[in-house]
């Protein structure tokens, strides 16, 4: 219905030829670091942080901060996009690989929901998360990651839009059945991958 | 389990006024052929193309009432913005306005239980 139509006028800023095959469908580069929440920043002392993963598991598996940090981080540098269409380029991160955490745990689950302080959750299947793609992110450009960017831990999932990547996260349940989380419940696309733009329910 | 959503169609809004609110902000009053009606809160994703094909998609609030007719969007002009001065500055009465929604089911309430129940 709407194919072909030009927005009278509209010239439009032109990207830089080097960013442009790294800015998906319908994203813009920004070089800044917008923040956006659903409701208020949480500031959960170390000392009572812990990590947990739980669910169909043999057992659950909690970390404390100090255990948490204990374990062996990477540092990641990749591209983020934001479903609200920025995209920011060339992010440094350190964390703890999902792969590393599930170690620990055996499951038969393929699905998990990463849940947090505030009550946001995000459900992503296990393939999404695992073989390098997913950390517990504890650093972010070298400094421990402020509260409104997520800290003191986010999920990091660069791959997909951002709001798979959860604030304030504390644990991942793993699931038989796959569970729409919080912005998946309202609207948002179940699997969230920016090349395909899979913003909204049915895109 | 429901059936699968539909994909949020694009739809070519007409704009049948503009009207400044201030210096950096102008309303833009739209009709929109199918529009479903929306809620208090809830946004569109706006979709401009030029002649070349290159597009650029910015999101806005709905600044109108469910109840009104016609879908208000409140634009402030950002200086060293893409899509903003376009809105503000080129866009006029009886251009088209590609766009889709309403989107959003968290920063919305309905007028009966207000925004803070």
């Amino acid at each position: 219905m709407s194919g072909g139509f030009i927005s009278r006028g509209f010239r439009g800023r032109r990207r830089r030829a080097e960013g442009d095959v790294r800015i998906p469908p319908g994203q813009y580069l920004v070089e800044g670091f917008p923040v956006l929440s659903a409701g208020p920043t949480p500031r959960t002392p170390l000392e009572e942080w812990d990590f947990t993963i739980e669910g169909e598991v043999d057992g659950p598996r909690t970390w404390s901060w100090e255990e948490f940090r204990a374990l062996p981080s990477e540092e990641i540098t990749r591209d983020i996009h934001c479903v609200t269409k920025w995209s920011k380029l060339g992010t440094t991160w350190e964390g703890v690989s999902v792969d590393t955490l599930l170690e620990e745990v055996d499951t038969a689950a393929e699905y998990m929901v990463a849940f947090c302080d505030g009550g946001y959750t995000t459900n992503l299947p296990l393939e999404e998360v695992t073989g390098g793609k997913a950390w517990v992110a504890h650093t972010y450009e070298g400094k421990p990651i402020s509260p409104e960017h997520g800290g003191p831990a986010r999920l990091l999932v660069p791959h997909l839009y951002f709001w798979k990547s959860a604030k304030w996260v504390r644990g991942l349940r793993l699931v038989a059945e796959d569970e729409p989380g919080f912005w998946e419940s309202l609207g948002y696309h179940n699997q969230g991958d920016p090349w395909r733009e899979q913003r909204y329910w049915g895109d | 389990m429901a059936d699968a959503p539909r994909k949020l169609a694009w739809r070519i809004g007409e704009v049948v006024e503009t009207s400044p609110e201030t210096p950096r902000t102008k309303s833009l009053f739209l009709e929109i052929p199918g529009w479903v009606g929306h809620r208090a809160g809830q946004h569109v994703d706006v979709r401009l193309t030029a002649e070349d094909g290159y597009q650029a998609q910015r999101s806005y609030s709905i600044a109108s009432a469910p109840e009104n007719g016609r879908v208000e969007l409140l634009i402030e002009r950002l200086d060293d913005g893409e899509v903003s001065p376009y809105l503000t500055e080129e866009l006029r009465a009886g251009d088209g306005l590609e766009l889709r929604g309403p989107i959003g089911g968290w920063f919305a309430w309905d007028a009966r239980e207000g925004p803070c129940s």
